[in-house]
């Protein structure tokens, strides 16, 4: 039997750790192998070195049975190879057709032949259904528009070697289902694709085979149809790990937010909020459930004053916050933990330490007037990356040597490391593997059991129904459904989420 | 103990940057070397007489070492919070100026009091004309590195005025035009005979010493690097990027009219009209070579200001003309900007379109919080 891909004993080793670890790995033509483990195992390292981008210490490759040597990115496209990183590469200032052909631009007359380029484009995206514009500019687009875009610039690459990280980690069910239904047919054509997930009931539903990963090793292979989510789990983690979250209920205390009537524009002015108006009380988690893109995203930002209140107002404790600056809220008590990761969560070009003591740096005793405590700064971001487990050789690393879950795990250390009051998380387990979202839970249902408010926004409907105690429904910037935890199901919310139901203002108490 | 393997650490962590800027030197001097040998010089005879220029004369490598690394400290700093600097030049001049206005006019000034008062009138100057740059940035998003150099026009021809026009010293001629000098208890000391190298040096290694503090060691500088990396990050952690630009384009502007006044009131003490070749640009040179570190920028300071004077001296020494070292020169300099962008374009995104973003929200927050105040 040959394979489309055949990574044998594959060894990279950075300063500390060891990324790969003697991996083989083997992929058909014609499937779609699912790659999982926990946050660090190297699931990211092994695709860079077939990608080109990492050269292994030992290992050899083999595409299409051929033995082959991947010195980078330009030879693994000539053999086939395409990927789709974790975070996207695109260029945001230029079209969507400008970066498709970028680095294989056709000419004419040492000028880009845009017809043709455009030609190449639409006829790749309407067989597979790749619904794009190439005109539009790439930051105008949305998440899953881009991952399309990224998407069939490795098909106009000529790629049968797929490889996806993590693709679904930023889209809505809707746009999930939609690449899964590419994928299908672009395995159907025999090509390969590799899709690296941390959520099982995808690697269920889509993939025909399975490659384990923990701490650099492969620790299983397994045929999908064989499998289910536990033994999954359990190969990832090395125990079992626990689905069903154990929540008591907890008598609710006075009211920590307040918020009424808010407004805003999102950014390009049109509005994004419409008189919405909730409180959440100490004990009480308040999980906002809709798809990405009906304004959650601008109400945490409006909540953390990254955004501007056009009316209504936000009062924290009985005192008004509305005009309050990120800064006086956070010392208020209120944490944050933001949905873009990249961008507001860490800063990959400074130190894990650095990343850490964003909130606390100016504080004794951290500091003392403009003086730096270094020492005390080692010790409380060592004992952060102790607690919440962070995996890595030194918090001296920038924050960019960190595999995507845990980075997640730095956001989630710093903001919860100081026991906020009223805790604001945005898509808090994003990307992050299921001991880890387990561990995250965990933390965020002790948060609320120690009698501290949690206002929970994520896309994950099971993470909203098993955390919640009172469960918000968003859908074009209003709020259309207020409901008791536990006393609605998954399909009742997805009407509401969809805007096919909704409640009467008179119905939303939401206090 | 634990300080010194502190210190032990941040030697080994920076010996690998060290290397790599030696390493880009030695690459740079042997392409040089192969210009030489084709345009028909005998290669070995440049670096002979370069190195007689300057082993004969330590005092000149001072001399220049001290504004080349002035001013690349003034860029550094400016760097660190993600802000370039191109105006050190125009600042340097108006910072000059200033310290000679001084000089000239308040001479009744005792002797410490007179020094001073012409170093902190200079800084003031240097300071306010960058953080012009600063404030059209913050408020309107105007380009820094497109308004700093149209300011050093604007500057260098104010100082000409000045120069020729009511500063004027008796026997100026049009092409050698200078002011009067100034009195001896506004000169700084010389520290050498022989050499213009004066006590500016002690003040450029003492301001690099204080700079890496401020850089590594207080929240200001944990805020200058935050926000010069990752302006949204800045903003999310409470921050203020439009602080940040504007006391970094301050300081870094201070230093560049230190530079000025340095020059004035330790070498020239007169003010001759252009008296700067091109200090400013070699300042980014220095900053780059030494990734702006602060102590990496006197090292890279010194070594500019030997191969600067050593150049000037093998002229006089030797039949080989000065340009060949400029060329030397000109090949690390372009070695140092491929390195810099190289390293730019790995970077996601530019931090500057983020800034200027970034500052303009923050604006619109800070117009609401204050009429929320109302
Ligand atoms: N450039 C790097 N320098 C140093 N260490 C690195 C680098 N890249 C990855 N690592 C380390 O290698 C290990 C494997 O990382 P990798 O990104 O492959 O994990 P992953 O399986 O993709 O995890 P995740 O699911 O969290 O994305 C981690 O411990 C990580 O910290
Ligand atoms: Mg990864």
């Amino acid at each position: 039997m040959s394979y489309a891909v055949e990574m044998t004993s594959i060894t990279k080793e950075f300063p500390g750790v060891v990324a790969n670890d003697n991996v083989t790995f083997q992929v058909r033509g014609g499937e779609i192998h699912a790659l999982v483990g926990e946050n660090g195992a190297g699931k990211t390292t092994l695709m860079n070195v077939l990608y080109g981008l990492y050269r292994p210490d030992s290992g050899q490759i083999k595409v299409r049975g051929q033995e082959v040597t991947i010195h980078d990115p330009h030879q693994a496209i000539e053999l086939g190879v395409g990927m789709v990183h974790q975070h996207f590469m695109l260029v945001p200032s230029l079209t969507v057709m400008e970066n498709v052909v970028l680095g294989k631009t056709p000419t004419r007359f040492a000028l880009i032949d845009a017809r043709q380029a455009n030609e190449a484009i639409m006829e790749i995206s309407e067989q597979y259904s790749l619904a794009v514009n190439p005109q539009a500019k790439v930051y105008e687009l949305s998440v899953g528009e881009m991952q399309r875009v990224e998407i069939l610039k490795a098909l106009y690459r000529g790629a049968d070697i797929l490889i996806l990280d993590e693709p679904t980690a930023v889209l809505t069910p809707q746009e999930t289902t939609e690449l899964f239904r590419i994928l299908r047919g672009l395995a159907e054509q025999e090509r390969a694709i590799i899709f690296i997930t941390h959520k099982l009931k995808e690697v269920l539903a889509i993939s025909d085979r399975v490659t384990v990963m923990r701490n650099g090793e492969v620790t299983g292979l397994v045929e999908t149809r064989d499998t289910d989510e536990q033994e999954l789990a359990r190969l990832m983690v090395g125990r079992d790990v626990v689905f069903r979250v154990e929540k008591s209920p907890v008598k609710v205390g006075e009211e920590i937010l307040r918020v009424a009537n808010l407004h805003t524009v999102d950014d390009r002015g049109l509005p994004a909020l419409k008189s919405v108006s909730f409180c959440v009380r100490l004990g009480q988690i308040v999980g906002v459930a809709g798809v990405e893109g009906n304004g959650q995203t601008e109400l945490v930002e409006v909540l953390n004053g990254l955004r501007r209140a056009t009316d209504g107002s936000v009062h924290y404790r009985g005192t008004d916050v509305t005009q309050a600056s990120p800064r006086k809220r956070r010392e208020l008590g209120i944490s944050h933990i933001p949905e873009d990761r990249l961008r507001l969560g860490v800063n990959l070009d400074c130190t894990i330490e650095e990343n850490l003591v964003l909130n606390t740096y100016y504080q004794p005793p951290l500091a003392r007037s403009i003086f730096l405590n270094l020492n005390k700064i080692e010790e409380y971001s060592d004992s952060l990356v102790e607690r919440f487990n962070i995996i890595t050789p030194t918090s001296k690393l920038p924050a960019s040597s960190l595999s995507g879950g845990n980075m997640q795990k730095l956001v989630l250390a710093r903001e919860m490391g100081g026991d906020p009051d009223l805790l604001i998380a945005a898509q808090p387990t994003r990307g992050v593997d299921v001991g880890a979202i387990e561990y995250i839970h965990q933390q965020i249902i002790q948060l609320r059991d120690r009698g501290h408010g949690v206002l929970l926004v994520s896309a994950e409907l099971d993470e909203i129904m098993s955390l919640s105690d009172r469960i918000l429904v968003m859908y074009e910037g209003e709020i259309v459904g207020d409901f008791v935890g536990g006393s609605v199901s998954e399909e009742e919310l997805g009407l509401y989420m969809l805007g096919t139901k909704r409640m009467e203002p008179s119905e939303i108490v939401a206090s | 103990m634990k300080i010194l393997k502190g210190i032990g650490d941040t030697v080994v962590g920076a010996l690998p940057t060290l290397l790599r800027q030696v390493l880009l030197i030695v690459l740079a001097m042997l392409v040089a070397t192969v210009i030489l040998i084709i345009t028909g010089y005998e290669a070995l005879a440049v670096y002979r007489g370069l190195a007689r220029g300057i082993t004969t004369d330590i005092g000149g490598t001072l001399r220049w070492a001290t504004p080349l690394i002035l001013a690349g400290l003034a860029v550094a700093v400016a760097f660190r919070a993600g802000v370039w600097n191109i105006g050190v030049d125009g600042q340097l001049y108006l910072g000059a100026v200033a310290a000679t206005a001084v000089g000239l006019t308040l001479t009744f000034l005792p002797h410490p009091v007179s020094l001073l008062t012409a170093v902190l009138a200079g800084m003031a100057a240097g300071a306010l004309w960058a953080l012009l740059a600063a404030f059209l940035r913050v408020q309107w998003g105007a380009n820094e590195v497109v308004t700093t150099i149209l300011l050093n026009f604007v500057a260098i021809s104010f100082t000409d005025f000045l120069v020729l026009g009511p500063m004027r010293g008796t026997g100026a001629t049009g092409t050698t035009y200078s002011t009067d000098n100034l009195l001896e208890h506004f000169w700084l000391g010389r520290i050498m005979k022989a050499s213009q190298a004066n006590v500016g040096l002690y003040i450029a290694i003492g301001l690099a010493i204080l700079l890496s503090y401020l850089l590594f060691r207080t929240t200001i500088g944990y805020e200058f690097k935050i926000a010069g990396t990752n302006p949204w990050f800045a903003r999310y952690g409470g921050i203020s990027v439009r602080k940040v630009i504007l006391l970094s384009m301050g300081i870094s502007g201070a230093i560049a009219g230190l530079t000025g006044v340095i020059e004035i009131l330790g070498v020239h003490r007169r003010f001759p009209g252009r008296f700067s070749v091109g200090l400013g640009f070699d300042g980014i040179v220095v900053a780059l070579l030494a990734r702006n570190h602060p102590i990496g920028v006197v090292v890279a300071g010194l070594f500019f200001g030997a191969l600067r004077n050593g150049a000037m001296n093998m002229e006089r020494i030797t039949d080989v003309p000065r340009a060949m070292v400029e060329i030397i020169q000109a090949i690390i300099v372009l070695a140092v900007s491929a390195q810099f962008a190289f390293d730019i374009r790995r970077q996601r995104k530019s931090a500057e379109e983020e800034a200027e973003y970034v500052a303009e929200v923050e604006d619109e927050m800070e117009t609401a919080q204050k009429e929320g105040e109302v």
